[in-house]
């Protein structure tokens, strides 16, 4: 095999490489959409790396129990949701079973945007940035209510038998509810009874609890966007975004 | 059908598409942060012939020349953005704003020769003010992006850029409540806009995309004045539609909008 | 990666993959102008394997769907003009069907698979989407969101890249930030005097497949899976497409 023969292969590898990263994160933004939560970590992580960690604005899951354990409480907020959905409207969904109603709720879209990818030099890792705009109806104590959410997903991944999730961080600027400015005061929706275990509903602790990243206020000084991945060898050499 | 390119070539021209694709996403995450001044020296042309011809449009006309739109891109900016400290109090710029405007929907085409390319992307994007009494404007911006780009010595770079809003409103209040045509006088974007080096009317959203303007890209095989985002390619619509003589001042005070 | 494919073809089909962006590209473009003729006379396939589909059902065969797809939405763009010109005279001698409305549906989040063979492929988009005119008949502006999902298949006849399937899932609709689509549902189910939910769509050309092909947004009912993202796939058959062949 010539040099330039290999040249090239890299240059189709690579161009493969990332797309088959949009291909993941679609997959996942996808997988969200129809509340598989409880899938993700199967479906898209590095996990029996315990050096895996998933960011929110507010903290950080890291090693595989705690990141596996974030998705199970989602799914288990689904599950609740679905039933309390049930109660309210026995008529059309009280023959339903837990499986059959799963899902019934929440719709989260977090479109992703922007891609900026690059993939490391050794070919084992890679990095990418997304800009997601959001709409999402999580639902909460005051019921089923949409939300804005503007933010980044920053992730960093590594080569397995494909390429797999290490660190993924999805902070937003703007969680705001659809109808309303979110420069001006939130007018919340009022809390309703029959969602009101939702509203003690708790994700379990972050391994580390701290702000990765403000959410937007009128009194918010400016934060960087997540760092562009820039080219590097190998990932010892660049920035991660995992703790 | 013949292959013009070899694999090689082939490969190579997808991955100037691909770096064309990344150099308008990181765009977006320069104005994220607000780096103007970065975003010029780092995604924009730089070779002396290209700065004299580069070109930033909107829909009221062209900046031509990186001195001129310098001048408007982030001297005026951070003209402004003194000027919102100096009402807010803030202790430093930007200070409760938000710049975000995700661009979508690439199309790309590179020139048979490869040496430029042009692209056309939408975004559904929105920029947020902060006011000083505790609130904010924010607003949706609506807004086309087409760009020519150039391949320089260390890769490709942005060369005549238009922007064209279709609609911008504040967050939180009904569009459908607001006058039917707009006020250019009162627009925010036209006044942050200024006096640009060539004025005119490239896109007037009253028609929608009627005008046509900025173009949707077509294959081409090299450059020229006729295809550019810059100010040569821009050709006036004859019709004007705003203008008396076209229908609107024969029914003036018959609605009232 | 790619590598049981010899590398002529894996850099083929990275150009494909590129190619069918831009088809997906230039329909928004178009669609944005609703420009149906330009769309379908230029990045359509012509076959009778050809097909448009939308809640509503499954347009089969380029002259049901150019019928449904372009005669229709002309008619439509036509009929609004009429109106219009009697309020805004200055749409004289403009073109009706952009006047009628931007309808500008954003791609992100794309799947995109080139089938082995080279000759097809697939991909699937999450819509961020925008609806929008100025001179309505009703005399204010307009601006809705219209959230989608695609799931499109592209085949390449005569080295041209070419739509033969598409269909869109509509999730979301609603008035650009006036109303809060998941509270306004839920407000909606429990009225106690309910009324049925909007339609999702326009309208109802004539289908091969009646629907509903995809059921929008409900506070009551599961995030559907209508069109499932592109698995790598070898040739486009039945168990590869967002339309069965009949």
């Amino acid at each position: 095999m010539t040099n330039k023969t290999q040249d090239l292969e890299t240059m189709v590898a690579r161009w493969e490489d990332q797309r088959e990263l949009k291909n993941l994160m679609g997959k996942y933004a996808n997988c969200v959409v129809l509340n598989r939560e409880g899938e993700l970590f199967d479906l898209f992580w590095a996990k029996d790396d315990e050096d895996v960690c998933l960011a929110f604005n507010d903290g950080y899951y890291k090693g595989g129990l705690d990141v596996s354990g974030y998705y199970e409480a989602a799914a288990g907020r689904n599950a609740l949701v679905a039933s309390l959905l049930r109660d309210r409207f026995p008529e059309k969904l009280g023959a339903m079973g837990d499986d059959e109603i799963y899902g019934i709720g929440p719709f989260k879209v977090k479109p992703m945007s922007c891609p900026v990818i690059e993939i490391a030099g050794d070919g084992r890792t890679a990095k990418g940035l997304w800009y997601c705009q959001g709409a999402s109806n999580e639902v909460g104590a005051a019921g089923p209510v949409a939300n804005w959410t503007w933010g980044y997903f920053a992730v960093d991944f590594v080569r397995q038998n494909s390429w797999r999730i290490l660190h993924l961080m999805h902070v937003n600027d703007v969680d705001s509810t659809c109808g309303q400015s979110w420069g001006k005061p939130q007018v919340p929706y009022p809390d309703l009874p029959e969602f009101a275990p939702l509203g003690e509903f708790r994700y379990p602790p972050y391994t580390k609890a701290l702000t990765v990243r403000p959410y937007y206020s009128p009194g918010r000084p400016m934060v960087p966007a997540p760092r562009i991945p820039q080219p590097y060898t190998t990932f010892s050499e660049t920035f991660s975004y995992g703790f | 059908m013949e292959q013009r390119y070899t694999d090689k070539e082939l490969m190579a021209r997808v991955w100037d598409v691909e770096n064309i694709k990344t150099l308008i996403h990181k765009r977006v995450y320069y104005i994220a942060d607000d780096r103007r001044e970065d975003e010029l020296s780092d995604l924009w042309v730089s070779a002396p012939e290209n700065m004299a011809t580069a070109s930033f449009g909107r829909n009221w006309g062209f900046y031509v020349g990186m001195d001129a739109i310098r001048g408007y891109y982030v001297d005026a900016h951070a003209k402004r953005l003194a000027q919102q400290m100096e009402r807010t109090g803030a202790a430093e710029p930007n200070v409760g704003n938000l710049y975000a405007h995700p661009a979508s929907t690439g199309l790309v085409r590179l020139a048979g020769d490869g040496l430029t390319a042009k692209g056309l992307w939408y975004c559904i994007a929105q920029e947020t003010t902060a006011l000083g009494d505790g609130t904010a404007d924010a607003r949706w911006m609506l807004e086309r992006i087409a760009a020519d780009f150039v391949k320089e010595s260390d890769g490709w770079k942005i060369w005549h850029m238009v922007i064209a809003a279709d609609l911008n409103c504040e967050a939180g209040e009904n569009y459908s409540k607001q006058p039917v045509y707009v006020d250019w006088d009162s627009d925010p974007v036209k006044a942050e806009f200024g006096t640009p080096t060539v004025a005119a009317l490239t896109h007037d959203p009253t028609f929608n995309w009627w005008d046509g303007y900025p173009f949707i890209p077509e294959p081409y095989e090299t450059f020229h004045d006729s295809i550019s985002y810059g100010p040569e390619g821009f050709v006036p619509n004859p019709l004007k539609g705003l203008s008396a003589g076209e229908g609107r001042g024969y029914m003036a005070g018959r609605h009232a909008r | 990666m790619k590598e049981h494919l010899d590398l002529s073809r894996r850099i083929q089909n990275a150009a494909s993959s590129q190619e069918v962006e831009n088809v997906k590209a230039l329909h928004t473009y178009y669609h944005g102008r609703a420009d149906a003729t330009a769309e379908w006379a230029q990045i359509w396939s012509r076959s009778g394997d050809c097909s448009w589909a939308h809640a509503f059902g499954r347009m089969r065969g380029f002259d049901q769907v150019w019928y449904g797809s372009v005669t229709q939405y002309d008619q439509m763009a036509m009929q609004n003009w009429m109106e219009l010109v009697e309020i805004y005279p200055e749409v004289g001698g403009k073109d009706p069907r952009p006047i009628m409305e931007a309808s500008v549906h954003t791609l992100v989040t794309d799947v995109i698979e080139v089938a082995d063979d080279g000759l097809s492929a697939r991909a699937s988009f999450i819509t961020p989407g925008v609806i929008h005119s100025v001179l309505t008949t009703e005399q204010e502006k307009y601006c809705n969101v219209l959230w989608e999902r695609y799931g499109s298949d592209f085949i390449c006849e005569d080295g041209q890249w070419k739509y033969l399937h598409e269909h869109v899932c509509p999730d979301i609709l609603t008035r650009l930030d006036a109303l809060n689509w998941a509270a306004e549902d839920y407000a909606r189910l429990t009225d106690p005097d309910p009324k049925a939910a909007p339609p999702p769509t326009l309208g109802a050309p004539p289908v091969s497949d009646p629907g509903p092909m995809h059921h929008p947004y409900s506070v009551l009912s599961k995030p559907q899976d209508t069109v499932p993202w592109p698995e790598p796939y070898a040739t486009m058959d039945n168990d590869n497409t967002y339309t069965p062949f009949l």
